[in-house]
Parts: C-alpha cells; sequence; structure tokens
C-alpha cells in the first residue's frame, strides 16, 4: 500500500482530508446536534435510533393494544366501530411484529454485535444507515395510513382474497403492502450487512465458537431474514400487482388459489417468529452468567440449538394452516415437524436453569427479565406444543387461545428479555445506569399486567371466543375474563410508563449529582465492556486481541486448578482509556437518508398518482447515484481484501480505486435498491 | 483490589431491595400462581358457555378433547417441573447478604452427558404424542364410501352460512342418507342457511367451501374447525350424540361482522328430522287468505327488492336463483340466504338475532331456583342470544322489524359498495347512479314504511 | 455457511476502519473473502427465495382456466431458445471480460464488457418483443392468472438483466476513463457474479416456463 498512511493517521477522526475521487460530491464532516444524528453512519448512533424508533412505535402499538382492551371490557361496548376495531387490531399487530419487535432486536444487533466481535462498525455502514431510515420512513408511511382513509384492515397476516380491492376498497391495505416492503428492504440490506460483519470483520482471535451468544443468535436471526424477507416481498409484490394494476393472482373469479398467499406469508411468518424470539434468547444467554457469577451451561448446546431452531423454522410453516384446507398428509408432516422444534428450545431453557445451579445469583433488574423470560417463555412454549398437535389445533386456532399463546412467546419471551436487556447495557450506551429500584418495581408491575392480560386468554380461545371479533355477547361467559384482562392490559401500560419514567428520572438525577458512570457495573464478561461507558465513537483502541469465550471476563479473573476464580486485575486495568487518536472512522453521508426518502415517496405515487412515483425514484436514484459518486474518506475504505497495492503514490488512480473499491461495495446494495424499487 | 463503585451503585437504588418492593415481588408471584390454579378449575365449569371446546358432545369432538386432555396433562407436569425447578434454584442459589463477592463458585461450563439426555428426553415425550396425533388425524377423516351419512355443503359468505343437503330420493332414512348423488341442487335435495338440521347420533360429512372470502366453520362441541376456502372443497365431519342445540362461530377474520357470523347445529331424533326433510322439500307456503297482511307481504316481497336476492321457492324463483343456476345477483357473494322456510329456523342474520323465542336456558332456571320470584332472572329473554330460539315457540317480533327497519345499524355490513368503491352508502348510491357496477356485501337498508315491515314480518313467520 | 466455520485466527478485521496500526492494515477479512464478494453472495442467495416464490407461483397458475388462452397458444419457443441463447452467451463474454482485465488487458476487457452489455440488450428487445406479440394476440397482464404470474415472472427478471445491463454500461465507463485497473479485477468479478446469476435464473425460468408441457386445465 503506497498511500501516505502516516500522514493521514496523524489526523484526529473527523478532521480528514479531502479526496475528491470523482470529484463530484464532498462528504458531510460529524457534526454535533441533529445533523449529527441525520447522517450518521455510525453503528452506534444507529443502533439508538432504531431502539428510540421502536419504542415510538411501541407507544403506538400499546396504544391500540389499549382500544382493543377497552373495547373488549363488556359485551356489545361501543367505543369502537366494527371497521375501526379491525383497523386497530391489525395495525396493533403489524406495529408490534414490523415496527417494534424487529427493530429492537436489530437495534441491539446494531449495537452491540459489532462491539461483541471486536469491531470498529459494520461492514457498510452507510447501508447501515439507509437500513435504518428505510425502516423508520417505510414505519412513518404505514402509520400515515390513519390520515388517509384508514389503517389496513385484514389482520397482520392480510389472507387472500379479503385484502383484495373488493372486500377492502380503502387504501389502508395498500399502505401496509407497500409500507411493509420498505421495510422489509431494510431488514434484507441490514441482514447482508450484519452476516458480512460477523463472519468477516471478528478482532484476531475471535472465533466463531468463541463469540458471545449473543451475536450468535444475531448470525442466525440474519439469515432467517436474508431467506425469509424476499418471500414475503415476493407475496407483497404480487398482492400490489393485484391491487394496483387488476393481476389475477388472488382473484378468485379467475381460479385463484387462496391458500398461495398463506404457504407464501407463512413461509416468512415462520421463520419471522424465530427471528423475533432469538435475539432475546440471545440476550438471556449473555445475561445470566454474569448474575450468576459462573459462566453459560453448555456453550456448544445452547448455539447448536440456536442454529438447529433457525434451520428446523424453516420446515413447519404449514403448522399455521392445519384448518385451512391442505390435506391430511401436509398436516401430519407439519405437526410432527412442529413437535419437533420443541427439542432445541427446551434444551435451551434447561441450560439456562442449569447455569443457574451453583451459582451466586445476584437479583438485578436484568436477572429478573432473564427468569421472566425463562419462565413465561416455557408457558408460551408448553401452550405451543398443545397447538402441534394438530387435532387440538383445530380447536384452538383463530381462538384467544393463540393469541395468549403468541404474546407469551413474543411478550413473555422476547419483550421481557430486551426490557433486560435495556436494564443491563444501558450505561453501556448511555453512560448512565437506570435506578434499581424503580426498575424492580417496572419489572414486578410488567409480570403482573402480562400475565394479568393474557393469562385469561387462555380460558376465553378455551371457551370458544374466536379473535379478532371486535365485540361478544353475553351468554358465553368471556365477560368476566375479559375484564380481567383489560385490567392487565392497563397495568401493562402502566409499568411501560414506569420504565419512561425510570429513564428520565435516572437520567436527571446522574446529571444533577454529576454522578460518573461504572465502568463495569456488573462485573461483566462479554467484550463491549473492555470499552469505556458510554462507548467512545472508535469503540476499541486498540482492538484487542481474543483469547477464549468471555474475554473480558477472563481479563479480571483466572480460573484456578479447582475451577475457582481469583481477581487478577481490577476493572480500571482492563479498561481501554485510549483517547482513539488515529482511529479513522467512516464519515458521515447524506445520501442513506436521501436514498431512503424516495421510497415513501414512491409507495405514496403507486396509490395516489403515478407522477409522485416518479419524484420519487428521481429521489431514489438520486441518492444512489451521490451515493455511488461520493468520495471515500479513508485511504483504506472500500478495499477489496485479496487486491495487489500496486499503484503509485500520488497517482490519482489510487483514488480512484478507492472510490471504484466503495462503489463496487454499495454498488451492488445500490442496485439491489434500484431494482427493488424499479419492481 | 475491590473495587470503588460502591457510592454511584447505592445513587442508581442497587443494594439491598426494600420492603415493599419484596412485598409486591411476592403478591406477583402469589398472584400468578392462583390466576393459574383459577384458570385450570375453569376445566370442570362448563355450563352457561355456549361455545367451550372443551365439552365434547360428539366422536370427533371427543377424540380430539381425549387426545387434548394428555397434551395438557404432560404439558402441565412438564410445566410444574421446570417452574418449581426454576424457582427453586433461583432461591437456592441466591447471594446472600454478606457473602464474599469475590468468593467464586465452582466455575462449570456443562455437562456434555446431561445435556444428551434433556436433548433426547423430550424427544421421546414428543415421539409419544407425535404417534397419538397421527392417530387421530386419521380417525378425523371422513371415510367418503361409509353407509349411512349425511353430505352437506357448507358455504361461507359474507357473514351467514349456507347449507346445501345432498339427499338421496324417498321418505326412509336409508333412502335419503344412501342416495347421495354429489349434487346439492336436485328436486330432493334441500337448501337452508344458518341453522345445520341434522339427525342425531348419524354422521354428516361435509364439504366446506365459500363463495367470497376465507370463513371457518367450527361447532366446538362436536368438532374442531375447518376453513371455508374459496375454489376449495375440504372435507370435514361432525356428529352429535344426542338431540340438542350446538352453536358455532365464524374463526377466520372475514371482514366488517366476522364477529357476527354464527352458525348453529340442530340436531334432531331420526323421527322428527324426516318430518323436518319432508317439509324443507315443499315450495313455501301460501298465506291464509284470512291473514290479511301475510298475503300483502308476500305480494310486496316478490314486487320488491326483497326478491332480487333472497330465494323464496314459488315466489321468487324466476327473479333470483343461486350461482350455480348462472344468475349473479349485485351480491359479491352471489347468494343470499334462502327464506322458503325461514320460520322453521330459530336464528336468523347469521345466527346473531333469534327469530323466535328461546326455551328457558336450564343453568338460568338453576340460578333461579330458590330466589323470590321478584329477584329471578328472566330465562327465556329473546334478545339473549347466546340461548338459541325454539322454531315451535312464538315468533321474535321485534327483532325482525329492527332487522327490517336498518339491517346495517343491527349488524355492520358493506352492502352498497360500488365495484372498486367504498362502504359510505351515500357515496356508493352517487356512483351507482353514474352507472357503477353494485358490488354489495350484506342486506341494505330498503327504506321501508311501518306497514311495509309488518306486513312481511306477518308473511315470513308463515314460511313455517 | 461451509465457509465460515473454518475462521482466519487472524487479521484485524474491519472493512474500509483500519488504520489502528501503521503495520496491520487489515486487509484480511476473516474468512480472505472481501467484504463487497461475500454481500454479493449474500445477496444473491437473498434473490434465489424471491425468484423461488415467482416461479412456484406460476406454477400454480400456469394452466389458465377453459377458454381462456394458455401456454401453448402464445408461446413461440424457437424465438425464445435464440434469445435464451443469445443470453448464455452473454455469461461467456462477461468471463472473458474479466479475464482479460487480470490479464491487464484493458481493450479486450472493454470489448467483451461491451459485447456483454450488447448481448444483455438484445435479449431484453427480444423480450419486449415477445410481450408485445403476446398483447397482440390478446394475453393482457390482466387476462388471466397465467398471464398475470407469466409477466411478473418474467418481468421481474427482466429488470434483474436491465440492472445488470446498468452496472455493465457504469464499469464500461469507468474501465474506458482508465478507473478499472487490473487491480480492481474484483469489482469486475462481482458485476460478473450477479450477471451469471440473473443468466441462470432465466436456465431456470426457461425449464419451467417454456419447456415443462402445461398441465390438464382446471
Amino acid at each position: 500500500m503506497a498511500v501516505d498512511d502516516t500522514a493521514m493517521l496523524a489526523l484526529p477522526a473527523g478532521e480528514l482530508p479531502r479526496t475528491d475521487a470523482l470529484g463530484v460530491f464532498t462528504r458531510p464532516r460529524p457534526k454535533a446536534g441533529w445533523r449529527g444524528w441525520v447522517t450518521t453512519v455510525d453503528h452506534k448512533k444507529i443502533g439508538i435510533m432504531y431502539g428510540a424508533a421502536a419504542l415510538f412505535f411501541f407507544l403506538i402499538g400499546g396504544f391500540e393494544a389499549l382500544l382493543i382492551r377497552a373495547q373488549l371490557w363488556a359485551p356489545r361496548q361501543t367505543l369502537l366501530s366494527a371497521d375501526q376495531y379491525n383497523q386497530v387490531y391489525t395495525m396493533h399487530g403489524t406495529t408490534m411484529v414490523f415496527l417494534v419487535v424487529m427493530p429492537i432486536g436489530a437495534a441491539f444487533a446494531n449495537y452491540l454485535m459489532p462491539l461483541q466481535i471486536g469491531a470498529r462498525d459494520v461492514a457498510f455502514p452507510r447501508i447501515n444507515a439507509f437500513s435504518f431510515w428505510a425502516f423508520l420512513f417505510g414505519g412513518l408511511f404505514l402509520n400515515t395510513s390513519w390520515i388517509f382513509g384508514g389503517g389496513a384492515d385484514g389482520g397482520w397476516f392480510m389472507y387472500a382474497p379479503n385484502s383484495g380491492v373488493i372486500y377492502s376498497p380503502s387504501h389502508g391495505i395498500d399502505f401496509w403492502n407497500l409500507g411493509l416492503i420498505i421495510t422489509g428492504i431494510a431488514s434484507l440490506t441490514g441482514a447482508v450487512n450484519l452476516i458480512t460483519t460477523v463472519i468477516n470483520m471478528r478482532a484476531p482471535g475471535m472465533t466463531l465458537m468463541k463469540m458471545p451468544i449473543f451475536t450468535w443468535m444475531t448470525l442466525v436471526t440474519q439469515f432467517l431474514l436474508l431467506f425469509a424477507i424476499p418471500v414475503i416481498t415476493a407475496a407483497q409484490f404480487l398482492l400490489m400487482f393485484d391491487r394496483q394494476f387488476n393481476a389475477n393472482f388472488f382473484n378468485v373469479q379467475q381460479g385463484a388459489n387462496p391458500l398461495l398467499w398463506q404457504h407464501l406469508f407463512w413461509v416468512f411468518g415462520h421463520p419471522e417468529v424465530y427471528l423475533m424470539i432469538l435475539p432475546a434468547f440471545g440476550i438471556v444467554s449473555d445475561l445470566l452468567p454474569v448474575y450468576s457469577r459462573k459462566p453459560i451451561f453448555g456453550y456448544t448446546f445452547i448455539v447448536f440449538s440456536g442454529i438447529a431452531i433457525g434451520f428446523m423454522g424453516w420446515g413447519v410453516w404449514a403448522h399455521h394452516m392445519f384448518v385451512s384446507g391442505i390435506g391430511p398428509i401436509s398436516v401430519t408432516v407439519f405437526s410432527l415437524t412442529t413437535m419437533f422444534i420443541a427439542v432445541p428450545t427446551g434444551v435451551k431453557i434447561l441450560n439456562w436453569t442449569a447455569t443457574m445451579v451453583g451459582g451466586k445469583l445476584k437479583f438485578d433488574t436484568p436477572m429478573l427479565f432473564s427468569i421472566g423470560l425463562i419462565t413465561m417463555f416455557t408457558i408460551g412454549g408448553l401452550s405451543g406444543v398443545s397447538h402441534s398437535v394438530a387435532p387440538s389445533d383445530t380447536q384452538q386456532t383463530d381462538t384467544y387461545y393463540i393469541v395468549a399463546h403468541f404474546h407469551y412467546v413474543l411478550f413473555g419471551g422476547a419483550f421481557l428479555g430486551f426490557m433486560g436487556g435495556f436494564y443491563f447495557w444501558w450505561p453501556k450506551a448511555f453512560g448512565y445506569m437506570l435506578n434499581e429500584k424503580v426498575g424492580k418495581l417496572n419489572f414486578w408491575l410488567m409480570l403482573i399486567g402480562f400475565n394479568l392480560t393474557f393469562g385469561p386468554m387462555h380460558i376465553l380461545g378455551l371457551q370458544g371466543m374466536s379473535r379478532r371479533i371486535y365485540t361478544y355477547d353475553e351468554g358465553f361467559g368471556f365477560t368476566f375474563w375479559n375484564k380481567l384482562a383489560t385490567i392487565g392490559a392497563f397495568t401493562l401500560a402502566t409499568s411501560v410508563g414506569i420504565f419512561l419514567f425510570n429513564i428520565f428520572y435516572s437520567y436527571k438525577k446522574a446529571k444533577s449529582a454529576n454522578l460518573a458512570c461504572p465502568d463495569d457495573p456488573w462485573d461483566a464478561r462479554t467484550l463491549e465492556w473492555i470499552s469505556p461507558n458510554p462507548t467512545p465513537e472508535w469503540n476499541f483502541d486498540p482492538i484487542p486481541v481474543v483469547t477464549r469465550v468471555d474475554d473480558f471476563w477472563y481479563r479480571k479473573y483466572e480460573e484456578t486448578p479447582d475451577h475457582r476464580l481469583i481477581r487478577i486485575a481490577t476493572t480500571e486495568e482492563v479498561i481501554q482509556r485510549s483517547d482513539g487518536t488515529g482511529v479513522h472512522l467512516p464519515s458521515p453521508s447524506y445520501w442513506p437518508i436521501v436514498t431512503a426518502f424516495g421510497l415513501p415517496i414512491i409507495a405514496y405515487g403507486l396509490i395516489f398518482t403515478l407522477w409522485l412515483a416518479l419524484l420519487g425514484g428521481i429521489i431514489t436514484a438520486a441518492g444512489i447515484y451521490g451515493w455511488a459518486l461520493e468520495p471515500p474518506d479513508d485511504p483504506d475504505a472500500g478495499h477489496g481484501h485479496d487486491d495487489h497495492h500496486q499503484l503509485d503514490p500520488g497517482d490519482d488512480h489510487a483514488a480512484a480505486e478507492l472510490t471504484e473499491g466503495q462503489s463496487a461495495g454499495t454498488d451492488a446494495d445500490a442496485i439491489t435498491k434500484e431494482m427493488e424499487s424499479v419492481g | 483490589m475491590t473495587e470503588q463503585i460502591k457510592p454511584a451503585d447505592t445513587a442508581f437504588g442497587r443494594g439491598r431491595t426494600p420492603l415493599p418492593l419484596r412485598i409486591l415481588g411476592t403478591a406477583a408471584v402469589l398472584m400468578i400462581v392462583i390466576l393459574l390454579i383459577g384458570q385450570i378449575l375453569q376445566f370442570w365449569q362448563l355450563d352457561g358457555k355456549p361455545l367451550n371446546a372443551i365439552n365434547a358432545k360428539g366422536p370427533q369432538a371427543q377424540e380430539i378433547q381425549g387426545l387434548n386432555q394428555i397434551v395438557f396433562i404432560i404439558a402441565g407436569l412438564v410445566f410444574v417441573a421446570v417452574m418449581g425447578t426454576v424457582l427453586l434454584v433461583a432461591w437456592k442459589y441466591r447471594e446472600r447478604p454478606g457473602d464474599d463477592e469475590q468468593d467464586f463458585v465452582k466455575q462449570t461450563e456443562g455437562w456434555f452427558v446431561g445435556e444428551v439426555a434433556w436433548t433426547i428426553l423430550p424427544g421421546f415425550i414428543l415421539a409419544v404424542i407425535g404417534v397419538m396425533t397421527v392417530i387421530s388425524i386419521q380417525n378425523l377423516q371422513p371415510d367418503q364410501s361409509k353407509p349411512d351419512v349425511l353430505k352437506v355443503k357448507v358455504t361461507g359468505n359474507q357473514w351467514w352460512w349456507a347449507f346445501d343437503y345432498d339427499l338421496g330420493e324417498g321418505t326412509d332414512a336409508s333412502a335419503i342418507l344412501n342416495g347421495h348423488n354429489g349434487t346439492y341442487t336436485d328436486k330432493q335435495d334441500i337448501d337452508t342457511a344458518t341453522e345445520l338440521v341434522i339427525p342425531a347420533n348419524t354422521e354428516v360429512q361435509l364439504k366446506i367451501t365459500s363463495n367470497d372470502v376465507i370463513h371457518s366453520f367450527w361447532i366446538p362441541a362436536l368438532n374442531g374447525k375447518k376453513d371455508a376456502v374459496p375454489n376449495l372443497m375440504s372435507d370435514w365431519k361432525l356428529q352429535a350424540d344426542n338431540p340438542g342445540v350446538y352453536l358455532g362461530q365464524c374463526t377466520e377474520f372475514c371482514g366488517l361482522s366476522h364477529a357476527n357470523m354464527r352458525m348453529l347445529v340442530r340436531a334432531l331424533p331420526m323421527d322428527e328430522w324426516l318430518v323436518w326433510v319432508d317439509n324443507q322439500r315443499k315450495e313455501s307456503l301460501i298465506p291464509d287468505p284470512s291473514n290479511v297482511d301475510a298475503v300483502a307481504g308476500r305480494d310486496y316481497f316478490k314486487s320488491a327488492a326483497c326478491a332480487q336476492c333472497h330465494l323464496i321457492r314459488g315466489v321468487s324463483d324466476d327473479i333470483v336463483t343461486g350461482p350455480e343456476n348462472g344468475v349473479k345477483t349485485w351480491l359479491v357473494s352471489g347468494r343470499a340466504p334462502d327464506l322458503t322456510h325461514v320460520a322453521s329456523r330459530g336464528m336468523f342474520a347469521g345466527a346473531i338475532f333469534n327469530l323466535h323465542f328461546p326455551d328457558p336456558d336450564p343453568v338460568c332456571v338453576k340460578r333461579n331456583a330458590g330466589k323470590p320470584a321478584s329477584e329471578q332472572d328472566r330465562c327465556d329473554d329473546p334478545a339473549d342470544n347466546a340461548n338459541p330460539g325454539n322454531p315451535a315457540n312464538p315468533i321474535n317480533q321485534n327483532a325482525l322489524e329492527a332487522w327490517l327497519r336498518d339491517p346495517v345499524a343491527e349488524k355492520p355490513m358493506c352492502p352498497n359498495a360500488v365495484a372498486l368503491g367504498n362502504c359510505d352508502p351515500e357515496a356508493a348510491s352517487e356512483e351507482i347512479a353514474e352507472g357503477a357496477d353494485r358490488r354489495g356485501r350484506g342486506m341494505p337498508n330498503l327504506g321501508l314504511t311501518e306497514e311495509q315491515i309488518n306486513q312481511l314480518v306477518a308473511y315470513l313467520s308463515t314460511l313455517k | 455457511m461451509a465457509s465460515v466455520t473454518v475462521p482466519i485466527e487472524h487479521g484485524s478485521g474491519e472493512h474500509g476502519l483500519s488504520g489502528l496500526s501503521p503495520i496491520d492494515h487489515g486487509h484480511e477479512t476473516n474468512t480472505g473473502i472481501s467484504n463487497t464478494k461475500l454481500a454479493m453472495w449474500l445477496f444473491l442467495g437473498s434473490e434465489c427465495l424471491l425468484f423461488g416464490g415467482l416461479i412456484t407461483t406460476y406454477l400454480i397458475y400456469k394452466t389458465p382456466l377453459p377458454g381462456q388462452l394458455g401456454p401453448k397458444d402464445v408461446f413461440d419457443i424457437p424465438f425464445t431458445s435464440v434469445s435464451s441463447f443469445v443470453l448464455l452467451m452473454s455469461s461467456l463474454t462477461m468471463v472473458l471480460s474479466h479475464s482479460a482485465l487480470e490479464k491487464g488487458d484493458h481493450y479486450r476487457c472493454q470489448v467483451w464488457l461491451a459485447a456483454t452489455a450488447l448481448l444483455g440488450s438484445v435479449f431484453i428487445s427480444g423480450q419486449i418483443y415477445e410481450f408485445t406479440a403476446f398483447v397482440r394476440e390478446g394475453l393482457g397482464y390482466t387476462s388471466s392468472r397465467f398471464s398475470s404470474a407469466f409477466y411478473t415472472l418474467t418481468g421481474f427478471h427482466g429488470v434483474h438483466v436491465t440492472v445488470g445491463i446498468i452496472m455493465l454500461i457504469s464499469t464500461l465507463l469507468l474501465s474506458v476513463r482508465g478507473k478499472l485497473p487490473k487491480e480492481r479485477a474484483e469489482t469486475l468479478e462481482i458485476v460478473g457474479l450477479y450477471w451469471h446469476f440473473v443468466d441462470v435464473v432465466w436456465v431456470v425460468i426457461f425449464v419451467v416456463i417454456y419447456l415443462i408441457p402445461e398441465g390438464v386445465p382446471g
């Protein structure tokens, strides 16, 4: 490499020389304030934005949940009309799945995964920014349907032909469809990016089997996304062509097969369930050892059971269709495969329990949430086994029993895990700790509210209460349990309020008392804690060399021959204290947000007037070209890694090469996006 | 080597958990346990829950319930074991006050044999459940060659069910049950709606489909559900061991009035069922000339919009027929309930209103026993549509009048939509006036006068 | 996943972010495959499922309802075979272009690149001709379930080819301006990966649509 590295390296981050490679655009400098956030390509800031956006959507989805519960408080309530109720529950499900649970997973993956593998950023920082903005704009676009004539009203799995124009003439389903295509593009680019990062960018010594389990689960999750998203995207294109251009994919009069949608949806939909729950499993697997003060029990089993779930998740989709008329042989096959996916899930639960056995358990808030996940997910898992028994499922599916089941999985499983993650990594991300007392109050209220809301739904389902009904009559025995569930929902809402209060309260307290954030408050184990809190912009300086699982822990402790530990270093000794001088960071860029911004405009255009779509197309195309022509700011940016650096120093070919490296790298993805938007 | 992080710890609220929080935690665990026990106790509380899915009244439902019970018991045992272990472990290995942070427990990293064991063991349990499941799936498949079964085509429409019987000619049970020929429109066949009337103790084989969107046919007491999918015929069966009324509810989301789409199975003793069949095969009754209102109602029915969608055999045959005969109404599903013998049914409008007064609800009667008359509940309230009306009782005039006055107010529907328009009646009627195709779903408000309503009610009441 | 189970123990890893020490430039990734190439592979893996979904849809709907135009009424198999051959040949020219660049022969590289783009364009022209011919015969996009599925599947592929042509032309322009040196052969290789993928998908589509006979109507 002949480019003069040393001169470059002497410059502090953010003061990089301009290399006008193709001479068209310059990159923005890192800025404070909102511009810094809008143009950022820093995975940590992007992770935080994912989290903030997801919490924002969580409040919307939660409000919709409260409307549902208020409507079902008593028989024949008229708070919501049938039409409004159908919109509210559809948007509740869609929001919670696509705009809350998935992006919270993405938030943790973005923030933590590079830190856990000892990388300074993800493989393609600008694509990472694009993923976030596309997700955010897609989510906002979806929710603007409330202004333009109402939300989607077909249920979150939007079965054909009820999603056709005849049956749902408002634009709600168009917003749903196009909004989710946009968030799908975001997930897909994110998946390519994060997989590449895990596979290619681990710190020296960090072999795959030394990775923290959260990173492992992120890898599995992103593979699931990579292969699941295109299937739903294909289905959504078909639905879009049906609704926008009168195609016949779901037109029953033209001999369409309504099960086509169901198959495509659930081939996506079931891996989707696992990609929502696996990040939380990863979080808990990283948290339990910290609070048990001993290593995870059976690292290999935990990892491989996660991989097994990832693989088996592809072979069970039709268990959502046991009653749809797919024939007894398919039912039998999918019934059996579904049962056996309980095996790797059970392994995880037992291994987590075994991690606690013989430990010295500290019940800090993150630990409480972890145990909450183990127990509540067990309930959801067991009711899942009763669904896998196809004959039983014919009595249970599409009743409140299944509503109870998937809330125990997705709230009791995924969300409680995320809450634990929030409490655990809050100091890492924000430099102050959340108050423990308020945290415990938060946990217990959430546990009570959760069980009060969803526990009674088991009973409601077995008593025959169908899901997705906007009201019910007296005389079916539903009233009491519905009242209980509604009380529970408001308790749950209170606990979420307490969480938000804790964020502000702890921040104020930390600020007013000028408290320094402890660098290793939990006596943690994984690599991300090697950098001080909050994480500096450059993550690591220098890049740590990893020797084993829980590397950070074993920098502090040494194992004696009788498998006990002695402290060999203080936290202060092992935390990196360098100032990041000489670390090159990718420069911010305007283009990800511009490119992403064009997508909802195209979508509005497809719904209202094609001229708008043209405008959106131009914005996105401009974004892609701005992106491709943007100069790199880093001498190594975009190198293919096996090329030979034989260029003359100072030759502007060098600069060209660099640009090309970047644009070749990004080109492929830029073109992906272009294709998506063209398609 | 200790660390100086304690002050910050306390500031962030760490340290010993205060008493109120401990009480809250204990209360939470207790509450969850009580809630769980309460839920389990519900399994034995079967009265007053007409849609209960764990109250089997026929062999298919019993098959499922038997399997279900085994699964629930196994799941319950696993649940108690896992939950108990987790809580015990959490309690036993908790950090106690005064423990030295740096005095470490043994650092175990796994136990291969144990892990393999608890991978394989659940596999065995599941294999047992799996075998039972496979057998049960087979048992639930209708055997098409079985003799003495009733064959019915079940068709979902927004938001009511049509039942088309495939019967043999003749009047005795064997001829009727064995003479089916695969068509549902012969002279000896019966088309009805909302109520599936079957002989008790006889297997009923269903072909389930839909005319519009996907619905799901579910009579919890008799069998699990099966989706009604357009362009697809699904086989299913059910059987009621005893005469009685068994309610059901559409369970696949089917649009606006999904909640208001119910149906019921009325199982009759075989001899009564044969009488019912004989009656249903007849054309509609012509009201007695002395019943002036009914005669006027019949004339009005024929001349007004009613006859464009509803078939009354002998009255509106030429004006409307089902989609099988190629005539297309403006209804998306192409079909409205057949009213030829509407007064022989206990309920109407998707089985959400009582057409006749119900018999006193036994649960209510039991509850009333011993109470003074002033405190007793009314047990035959016609507005209680969880207690289906009995066709032998007087007609529930109020409900029928309210329905005719404004159906959309009684049950959310979208009867006025144009080709690709919306459900707003005014916008739709403008577009229809401009010549757009009308594609409605449900019954519109026909703007009937009170007199017309009275006449129609008088007429429909005669259609036994 | 096979390649990732044997990670390379050494290498600082980050793409575009090295510079932490003057000695190690971090050019090596854990796997030895560059980030961009790996990303392209992953992306193509994902694309397989997109086309998988569309091909499945076509297979379900390829039989038209009675009385409607079906595959055997409209398809001109010799014509499509020729244009398929043209597309396949473009894979060959793509390989030639890449190998020329690796040898440092910029002129041949550009010629073959141009040939690839040209062959791709010929294929697209053929597809446009085919579509217009079908429409003239009365097979519109909304005519039947078969027509919707056919146009959607082949249209999606056509869009992919078009995007590929844009990539080829961009690369060609760079090369003409002297900004595609031998050392950047990987850029061309990645474009080539995409191009070969599009060709392979066409082979599958061609077999599925044109060669597998139509089933019984209904």
